[in-house]
């Protein structure tokens, strides 16, 4: 799927008059602006490290330090600035049960992959999400079962609210109103009203949702369920309401997934069966199975904002597979840090 | 070590189940059979004769006196592996009914004079493989659907491998440890008879991931703390993944989860006949039921009281108020919550509402 092809069948056009792009667990994405390129962010939780990867040309060009203790203090979930030039990371190590300095979100600058800023959070952060007008910094504590906020200018928690057990994944939709929070034990997702302030519903989903993504109208939200290898689709206008369920597959152990700038799939990462799902939105039903040279247990899956390329963190094979929208097809794999757990995709504006 | 276990976990599903093509519909994996709904008490049974072998184990291999953290774990035996089955047994065969919880009172008694029990342990030991055979009928014992779920139970249930683990490692709770370590025992004689049924390709899957969990109970003693290898995410992974294997070898859905509503239902079907049996004074038959609707009610992975918790909050702690009067679980009841003295009955007919909540509050 190239540039010229989506703007043959009006996808850009589309995604561009949406504004903001949301990607996995609401990730915003900047619309395509000439002449910017991407950088692809590798979370690797075994190296304490991040992977960073031109995908001009498909090869490592470096790697961030977030902790001289690899193997105790693992980088997981990730975020990007609405203009894509601050990668944000959830930080926190192998003892949930204990609140440690590193339980942290650190800010990263796309543009010299140097470490911008450092939040505080308590409660071992393993997800997180930016709000539409890229003030604040969503998280899920999966030690403490709740959801955090965090002002960006000043670094400090605004709320704190319950949600189920293992919190895991985040998301906030494309108008800011609402933040939805994944639990895997309690196999629910939370609804968060922002704006006032207060948790409207818990919601029943898959058992063991894992992440969470809205479609570029916010009228959707689709979440993973790893074992019971769905995803439930939840009706944002309908008083957040469970309306269907996409089967996977029980082996298919989805885990992060994200909406692609067309609006007209979904990419789910299956860690089970080391597939990547594509789901067409039009008719929620699996459109391609994409399994040929994929990388071994997927887990992270980002798109580029142009829609050219997918990537996908590959946990078990320490790898990242990029896959071509036009073939559906993975076209190369490249090694990066131990255990990839998410991908992002940053942006380094043209220069002028 | 992370390196050779994450290049297996689920490495088998995927080169057996989805092939290297791109279409999608006819690929989707659904399970012929399910094992926990099928045979829910069975395997409840099942699960208590592994945990209670399994413990004595334990007992066997420490010859010297315990501390009382350990003690306490293995008073288990007495209780709640015992209580799994115990009515059954009896009903079968009283004599070795008898006989068994004689011989287990001893170690346990043994244990908490501060004695050896190896010795006594050891002589339990044929007893329990007996009472395996009088409780669980020896065609249903063999299914391999049934031994799947035995064998995932003992995996990812509470006091078994992945859980006692991480109970020892993270809280700490550190007795907790030789409990997994004898369910992983079990585990690992329970694969080679699987393993020689298994297509070679889910054997040699299903048996790297056992090698790769094997470092994690490397001593059937404590180890020293802190622990050697301390990330009980990875174990919980490995055990979740060995599931995946068993799914795939017995055609079977191992997480009862996955339809909360049927699970919800199906608990309230199990519980009910025990509530009778209180009111008619067979406990030991009422509480092997309890302690089926409890494992499926708390299960971590794929229980109903992870959802009723945030749903329906008084409800599952008004559950986990009433299961400490008719089991032993790691559930306390509050000071007050429940009056331990009032009638079985009358706790059992309230998880009864407990169930009945459940499954509105899940969409039932």
């Amino acid at each position: 799927m190239t540039y010229g092809f989506l703007v043959r069948r009006g996808f850009v056009g589309a995604a561009l008059a949406s504004g903001l792009l949301l990607g996995a667990d609401g990730l915003a994405q900047t619309p395509v602006k000439p002449g910017d390129t991407y950088r692809i962010y590798v979370a690797n939780e075994y190296n304490a490290d991040i992977t960073v990867i031109d995908t001009a040309t498909d090869t490592v060009i470096g790697a961030i330090p977030i902790s001289g203790r690899p193997g105790l203090v693992r980088p997981r979930g990730m975020a990007l600035s609405p203009d894509g030039t601050v990668v944000y990371v959830s930080v926190s190590d192998f003892h949930p049960e204990f609140e440690v300095p590193e339980d942290k979100i650190v800010a990263i600058d796309t543009r010299t992959n140097t470490v911008l800023q450092e939040f505080r959070a308590g409660g071992n952060p393993e997800r997180v999400a930016i709000s539409p007008d890229g003030k604040q910094v969503w998280a899920s504590l999966e030690a403490i079962a709740h959801g955090g906020g965090y002002d960006i200018a000043t670094g400090t928690q605004f709320v704190q609210f319950r949600v189920g057990i293992e919190a895991e994944g985040v998301a906030v939709s494309p108008d800011g109103k609402w933040v939805y929070v994944t639990a895997e034990a309690t196999h629910t997702t939370t609804v968060y009203d922002v704006e006032n302030k207060r948790i409207l519903k818990h919601v029943l989903v898959g058992n063991r949702p894992r992440c969470v993504a809205f479609s570029l109208d916010g009228t959707r939200a689709y979440v993973s369920a790893e074992i019971g290898g769905t995803i439930s689709i939840i009706d944002v206008t309908r008083n957040h309401t469970v309306v269907a369920n996409v089967n996977l597959g029980l082996d298919s152990r989805p885990v992060e997934l994200v909406v692609d700038p067309a609006g007209k799939y979904l990419y789910v990462a299956g860690g089970g069966t080391s597939a990547i799902y594509v789901i067409d939105l039009a008719t929620n039903r699996i459109a391609h199975i994409i399994k040929e040279r994929m990388g071994r247990r997927p887990w992270g899956v980002t798109i580029t904002p142009d829609g050219k390329k997918v990537y996908t963190a590959n946990g078990l094979s320490d790898s990242v597979s990029v896959i071509d929208p036009e073939c559906m097809c993975v076209v190369k794999n490249i090694s990066v840090g131990r255990g990839a757990h998410s991908v992002q995709v940053g942006v380094v504006p043209a220069r002028g | 070590m992370f390196n050779g276990l994450r290049h297996w976990i689920g490495a088998g599903a995927v080169t057996l189940v989805l092939g290297l093509a791109t279409s999608a519909d006819a690929q989707i994996l659904e399970r012929k059979h399910e094992p926990y709904y099928q045979y829910m008490l069975p395997i409840s049974r099942a699960f208590g004769i592994e945990m209670l072998d399994a413990r004595l184990r334990v007992a066997e291999a420490y010859t010297t006196a315990l501390n009382n953290d350990l003690k306490q774990q293995l008073a288990n035996m007495a209780t709640k592996d015992l209580g799994r089955f115990y009515g059954t047994l009896q009903q079968k065969n009283a004599a070795l009914a008898t006989e068994l919880k004689t011989a287990v009172d001893a170690v346990v008694k043994a244990i908490n004079d501060g004695q050896s029990a190896s010795a006594l342990a050891a002589r339990a030991r044929p007893l329990v493989a007996r009472a395996y055979d009088a409780v669980i009928d020896p065609a249903l014992r063999s299914n391999l659907q049934f031994k799947a779920a035995v064998t995932a139970s003992l995996l990812v249930a509470e006091d078994g491998v992945s859980e006692g683990f991480e109970e020892a490692v993270k809280f700490p709770n550190r007795q907790q440890y030789p409990a997994g370590w004898g369910a992983w025992e079990r585990v690992e004689v329970l694969w080679k008879e699987l393993a020689a049924v298994a297509p070679p390709a889910l054997a040699t899957e299903g048996t790297l991931l056992m090698d790769n969990m094997r470092p994690f109970y490397k001593t059937k003693h404590l180890p020293p703390s802190p622990f050697p290898m301390e990330d009980q995410e990875e174990l919980e992974a490995l055990a979740h993944g060995m599931s995946t294997v068993l799914e795939n070898l017995a055609d079977a859905s191992l997480y009862v989860g996955r339809d909360m509503i049927r699970l919800a239902q199906t608990l309230a079907d199990t519980l009910a006949p025990a509530c009778a049996d209180y009111a008619a004074g067979r406990d030991a038959l009422a509480t092997e039921r309890v302690y089926a609707v409890l494992e499926h009610f708390v299960s971590e992975a794929s229980g109903l009281s992870g959802a009723v918790s945030v749903m329906a909050p008084e409800a599952d702690q008004r559950a986990r108020a009433l299961f400490p009067r008719l089991v032993v679980t790691r559930y306390q009841a509050p000071a007050g919550a429940v009056n331990m003295n009032a009638p079985a009955v009358e706790a059992c007919l309230g998880l009864m509402a407990v169930m009945a909540e459940a499954k509105k509050v899940v969409g039932g």
